[in-house]
């Protein structure tokens, strides 16, 4: 028992590994590309968890800020002529600059107000993306310039993967440092016992404003890959959909865990693409596959598995020393 | 225990029903009607089945999936009757033509996974389809990287302005074409030619006809008022009194199908009488069934094709189209673009007698006057666009009900 429950610890190490190798074996372009965007997702949900798992505040705005990573790089890149790697300062500071903004407010509003709020900003960013001319109006930004190291740019699929892939150890390593430092705790304290918090002498505030900032960067610097790898960027894809898009890939993952929202992000940029051989109704399952998740697996689907996996022994057991009992 | 019951019953049975259709993209249809549905042919004939064929030519097509369920319909079917009817004639190049459906679900990304599906499949030699302008322009580079012909539906002037690529083949008159000659049918043919008003939607669709319209005002000297709105807008009371305010003559209102009803009826309740000429969602059926009918009498519309139209070509399609499908089967001029598409596609292949992709895209480049049912395909300028004409029409109230009235086809014919 104790070997296999090793095992289960280093299966987030092993499943990392196996991302790691999977263009290996899976040389398909198209399965490479829904790969790319399963891993950027996987960045932004590590980074939502901080606010929505962690601190309990539901925020439906992150793919706004997605975009704004994607358009800031994409804009300094075309417009500006920066270099894509330069052009990540003015992304990181779009993320901290948009933490702050949505931060305060989440001072004042809670619960549904605070959806609201986002929903609001994430209808606002899209509006101005889509009238602006200079963000290339509703057809968006093309020709975006891959990055590149020297003379060799990540201009192919398989390329791309392992740029994204180093990016999403970075920031699984980030998160991972984050979420067992002494923020991390206090971002759960938030939403746990906010008046023990103040008692100790936390300030709430800097606390929620650290959470939005946090999950702001890691969205903007997913967006601005997503940008670059891409190379064409238009303001339909950010939509509140794809908010709650993200939010889905926490829950899934199990609100709060954090190779949940791995796990999370993978199930759903994978699932519509599995299901789509079934046909025109594969939205319809896909949703009503999703619906079962969240009300039959409400923890998360590692969590609530472990716990079904851990009460099936007790019983198991219970039942094991029943019968023996009874030979005996 | 009983929670766990549920949902593997709840997943059975959905599973059940969603594995009762058939392939992604592709929009049910009676099996007894799949056989007889080779449009002309002759009785007596080989059916398809009975034929043998030197292999197989896969035409991809890109569809917009449950996000656009009208436009997947009627495109895929378009496709299957061009197919249906090519092989009754003995395929292409003794080879039988087979459509491989992919859907693009009609957002960028998704289009980008939808075509990379097809282009996995080294059989499949050319791709059409329906995917709006962001679509189109996420993909285009895909099909010159893999060096295959795509032909597109999507509208936006950037296309042809801001690519580089012989793949890419434009199967219908651009925004370019569409808005300004709306624009030029309001002003010119009808003389409203001092001010102008333009309702647009605020998304590329919308912002499109903006930017062309703008351009033909400014060169005729016409004033124009333009108001935007929301595609998810259930009221736009406001943006209409403005332009009734105003003094506008006449309005282009470049809007989607699910704003019709909307527009047409905020624009009667508030007194907007001007002439209005909209894309050819105003002149859709569907949309038309969805407005009381004194909301839209009198409307006109750009279409790529006017299907009330006497044409003869036209006509015969219509009839294969039902006699293939069915008469519940729906039909919009995007079925029929794609048809024409299909067919393009195939007598490139046989002029070209190859099925690589250079060979067919040298041969779809130099075609000469090929006869679509939106017109005739030949390349205008250097690249991109192929069809320069399109049709007008009214809705009108016949019997009660609205109805699309042909006026004439614009554009410089080829």
């Amino acid at each position: 028992m104790k070997d296999k429950r090793s095992i289960l610890k280093y299966f987030p190490l092993l499943m990392l590994g196996m991302i790691g190798i999977l263009p290996l074996f899976m040389t398909s372009n198209y399965y490479q590309t829904i790969c790319c965007q399963a891993m950027l997702y996987a960045v932004v949900a590590l980074g939502l968890n901080f606010i929505v798992g962690l601190s309990g505040l539901m925020t439906l705005g992150t793919a706004a800020i997605y975009g704004l990573g994607a358009y800031t790089s994409a804009l300094c890149c075309t417009k500006l002529g920066m270099n894509p790697w330069a052009a990540l300062v003015p992304v990181l500071f779009m993320g901290w600059l948009i933490g702050k903004g949505l931060g305060y407010p989440s001072l004042r509003v809670q619960g549904v107000y605070l959806s609201l709020a986002t929903i609001g900003f994430n209808e606002i960013v899209r509006s101005f993306l889509t009238n602006l001319e200079w963000t290339g109006s509703g057809t968006g930004i093309r020709n975006i310039e891959p990055y590149r190291i020297g003379d060799f740019a990540f201009d192919t699929q398989i390329r791309s993967y392992y740029l994204i892939y180093a990016v999403l150890l970075l920031f699984i390593g980030i998160a991972w440092k984050i979420v067992n430092s002494r923020w991390g705790r206090a971002f759960v304290a938030v939403k746990d016992n906010p008046e023990a918090l103040q008692i100790c002498g936390i300030d709430i505030a800097n606390v929620k404003i650290t959470a939005f900032t946090l999950s702001s960067v890691f969205a903007v610097v997913a967006g601005a890959m997503y940008a670059h790898f891409n190379r064409y960027i238009t303001p339909a894809t950010y939509t509140t959909d794809l908010s709650i898009s993200f939010v889905v890939m926490l829950i899934i993952g199990g609100l709060g865990n954090f190779w949940g929202c791995i796990y999370g992000a993978y199930i759903v940029a994978f699932l519509p693409q599995l299901l789509r051989p079934i046909g025109l109704s594969y939205k319809l399952i896909y949703a009503l596959i999703m619906m079962c998740l969240v009300v039959f697996f409400p923890n998360g689907l590692i969590r609530d598995m472990k716990k079904y996996l851990t009460f099936k022994r007790a019983l198991k057991g219970g039942a094991a020393s029943e019968n023996n009992s009874q030979d005996r | 225990m009983k929670k766990w019951g549920a949902m593997l019953l709840a997943l059975m049975l959905v599973v059940m029903a969603g594995c009762k259709g058939q392939p992604a993209s592709e929009p049910e249809r009676e099996p007894e009607q799949t056989e007889e549905a080779v449009g002309d042919q002759a009785e007596g004939e080989e059916t398809p089945a009975q034929r043998e064929f030197d292999g197989q030519i896969k035409i991809g097509l890109l569809t917009t999936g449950t996000a656009i369920a009208t436009y997947t319909e009627t495109v895929t079917y378009g496709a299957e009757l061009a197919a249906r009817q090519l092989n009754a004639a003995g395929g292409v190049l003794g080879k039988e033509v087979v459509i491989v459906p992919s859907d693009g679900s009609n957002t960028a990304d998704e289009t980008i996974n939808g075509a990379n599906r097809l282009l996995e499949d080294p059989e499949v030699a050319a791709v059409c389809g329906y995917p709006l302008s962001t679509g189109c322009l996420a993909i285009e580079s895909l099909f010159k990287q893999a060096e295959k012909p795509v032909v597109i539906s999507g509208t936006s002037v950037r296309l042809k302005d801001e690519t580089d690529n012989n793949y890419l083949f434009r199967g219908r008159a651009s925004d370019a074409i569409q808005a300004r000659n709306a624009a030029a049918f309001l002003a010119e043919e009808l003389g409203m030619n001092e001010v102008m008003g333009i309702l647009y939607e605020n998304n590329d669709f919308g912002q499109g006809a903006l930017q062309v319209v703008e351009e033909y005002c400014k060169e005729n000297g016409i004033t124009l008022v333009a108001e935007g709105f929301n595609p998810t807008d259930t009221d736009i009371t406001t943006q209409v009194l403005k332009l009734k305010d105003s003094g506008c003559q006449s309005v282009v209102t470049w809007i989607a199908a699910s704003a019709v009803p909307t527009v047409s009826s905020n624009m009667y309740n508030q007194g907007l009488t001007v002439p209005k000429c909209g894309p050819v969602a105003v002149t859709l059926e569907e949309n038309l069934a969805n407005c009381e009918p004194e909301w839209i009498d009198g409307w006109y519309g750009v279409t790529d094709i006017c299907m009330t139209k006497e044409d003869k070509a036209l006509k015969d399609f219509i009839a294969a189209y039902y006699e293939a499908f069915g008469d519940d089967a729906y039909l919009s001029n995007e079925g029929a673009n794609i048809y024409s598409h299909v067919l393009w596609i195939c007598d490139a292949i046989e002029r070209a007698g190859s099925t690589e992709g250079p060979a067919i895209m040298e041969a779809m480049r130099s075609t000469e006057k090929f006869p679509g049912l939106n017109g005739n395909y030949q390349l205008i300028g250097d690249k991109v666009d192929y069809v320069a004409t399109i049709d007008i029409a009214q809705d009108t109230i016949v019997d009660g009900k609205v109805t699309n009235v042909f006026i004439k086809t614009v554009g410089e014919e080829q």
